[in-house]
């Protein structure tokens, strides 16, 4: 898949293209928007990570002439000031999605993923992981069709790993969010969640594991055999 | 107002009986100067006299209303001018007082008023303004450090003393982006444009849910609850969720050791209230006034070590004030300090 990320900040563009090209991406990267209006046309990207504030042309008027042109390849938009008018400008102009900085590269990937489920016509509210399927929708959880009871939080916490399979979450980032912010980062509530998560879902050897990397987080073991695991 | 007309009508009346007096007096001094003795303008004046003594209040009641008539017409523009200045809150510094063209005085009342205004509008914009930009140009080194932070720890080996070091950095990271991201809601609170992504949320299932997160954080406090089922308000719900977040990390910072907490949710005038209340130490009666005042906290020297930016119940009132509603410290005595918020149900 072929990615074009145009964001002006090169600190930013290079842990971005970093990120996006271990997922076995590739990435195109462009600084400015007069530059980014000649490469947005070119044939053969499959999504557009667009940063609003450019130098030369910015972001929302290069969606726009994108969209008036009727290309109709993906954009991810990335804004800073996370106002609402921006947010409904974005997506009015034919944003697909949109990020507000600072975001993990772990939900950028997440929302790649999701476009391109969405491009390729697959079930949106279903997500599978080994004999594991979560629906976004009826927020049931099934092994093996039979249907897990698990509470709001933890559906939510289940939700975040299996989105991300194989990434290393922090305590904080699983805190932020599941719970918000309004909480104190130094409590325990995530690992307490992780133990209740684990004594609901792990009575099957084919449901993935929910992994402690010691004294940084948690994961969702990816197998290796299996890499369309956790789509 | 009424003041200065009865004021204006009292001149006009003094004013004619000092007319009338001093006319008076001038009859008779002339009179009698001249030495002119003429019975029959003595005799005819006597026998006007009654009706004279009958018309002089009806002249005065008709110079009194005519006074207040003008009088009125008078101060009908420093009546306008305060009812539009009365309606100028932060919410609308860009309102200005129309100018009156007749009259002089007035019209450079009306200037200065506004000229005033003016440079109100723009020192308060600039400072919310100058919060905004700050908070913004933040992000963009926040948004390198967590990125850059994020990668180093997927690489990063467990159990190595660089990787702890990493952790202790995002951590670290992850509050000043917290820091950025309440000033940030709070200078878009200051000019009244506070982006609510209003939704039905279940205000009900909201509070369950923290609570059952009270339960796990703090095992330690015995928890009561009366809870009114399925009471739905609008509101941003990761903003409401903050609010409550907020009082309850507060209910259990500053409790005692084995202390509790109750929570109450019920219906009254339409609105919903929640009341959050814990045991602990009394908030001094001035630190009850400034509670609520940014980057304030309570000295918490006497009691344990306390954790937050200080930043919590400030945001929280203004957010809640930007959802119509209300947040205030009810109570606090040496039994139990409690919170109230209210917000209009749907």
């Amino acid at each position: 898949m072929k990615i074009l990320l145009i964001e002006d900040d090169i600190k930013i563009s290079s842990f971005i293209e970093k990120g996006l090209k271990e997922q076995g991406f590739i990435v195109d990267c462009c600084d400015d928007g007069n530059q980014g209006d000649l490469m947005i046309f070119e044939p053969g990207y499959d999504l557009v990570i667009l940063d609003i504030m450019l130098p030369g042309k910015d972001g929302l008027s290069l969606l726009r002439s994108l969209r008036e042109n009727k290309q109709t390849v993906p954009v991810i938009l990335l804004t800073a000031r996370s106002a609402l008018n921006e947010r409904i400008e974005g997506l009015n102009a034919g944003a697909d999605d949109y990020l507000c900085k600072p975001f993990y590269m772990g939900e950028l990937i997440a929302r790649i993923h999701a476009i391109t489920r969405r491009a390729s016509g697959s079930q949106l509210n279903l997500l599978n992981c080994g004999n594991l399927t979560l629906d976004l929708i009826s927020r049931e959880v099934k092994i093996n069709n039979n249907v897990i009871e698990l509470t709001n939080r933890e559906f939510n916490l289940l939700e975040l790993l299996i989105r991300q399979p194989g990434r290393v979450l922090t305590r904080t980032q699983i805190l932020e969010k599941v719970w918000g912010y309004g909480f104190d980062p130094l409590t325990n509530i995530v690992d307490v969640y992780i133990r209740k998560l684990r004594n609901k879902i792990s009575n099957d050897s084919n449901v993935p594991e929910i992994e402690t990397v010691r004294g940084v987080g948690y994961r969702l073991k990816q197998d290796k055999d299996d890499t369309e695991c956790c789509d | 107002m009424l003041r200065l007309k009865i004021s204006i009508v009292t001149v006009l009346i003094a004013g004619c009986l000092l007319i009338v007096f001093g006319g008076y007096l001038f009859i008779v001094i002339h009179l009698i100067t001249m030495e002119i003795f003429n019975a029959s303008i003595i005799q005819s004046l006597l026998e006007h006299k009654k009706s004279i003594i009958i018309s002089i209040p009806v002249v005065l009641f008709f110079l009194a209303l005519g006074g207040w008539f003008i009088s009125c017409h008078m101060t009908k523009p420093i009546k306008s001018i305060c009812q539009i200045a009365e309606k100028i809150t932060v919410r609308g510094l860009n309102q200005r007082i129309p100018n009156i063209e007749t009259d002089n005085e007035l019209s450079r009342l009306v200037t200065v008023i506004n000229s005033m205004l003016d440079r109100l509008e723009k020192s308060f914009y600039q400072t919310s303004r100058f919060t905004a930009d700050a908070a913004h140009e933040l992000q963009t080194p926040l948004t390198i450090l967590q990125g850059v932070l994020e990668d180093a720890i997927q690489q990063a080996i467990q159990d190595q003393e660089e990787t702890q070091l990493l952790v202790t950095l995002s951590e670290e990271v992850q509050r000043l982006k917290n820091i950025v991201k309440k000033l940030l809601i709070l200078s878009q609170a200051d000019v009244g444009q506070l982006d609510l992504r209003l939704e039905h949320v279940n205000f009900s299932e909201l509070i369950s849910f923290t609570i059952e997160d009270i339960q796990v954080i703090a095992p330690h406090l015995t928890i009561h609850q009366e809870i009114m089922p399925d009471i739905m308000v609008m509101a941003d719900y990761d903003l409401l969720n903050l609010v409550i977040q907020n009082l309850s990390t507060n209910a259990i910072k500053y409790n005692l050791e084995k202390g509790m907490i109750i929570f109450r949710l019920t219906i009254e005038n339409s609105y919903a209230m929640v009341s959050i209340s814990n045991t602990g130490i009394s908030i001094s009666k001035e630190d009850q006034e400034n509670i609520f005042h940014r980057f304030f906290r309570v000295d918490a020297s006497h009691s344990k070590r306390v954790h937050g930016s200080g930043l919590g119940l400030s945001l929280a009132r203004e957010i809640v004030i930007a959802h119509k509603g209300d947040l205030i410290l009810s109570e606090s005595s040496d039994e139990f300090t409690t919170f109230v918020l209210k917000l209009p149900c749907v």
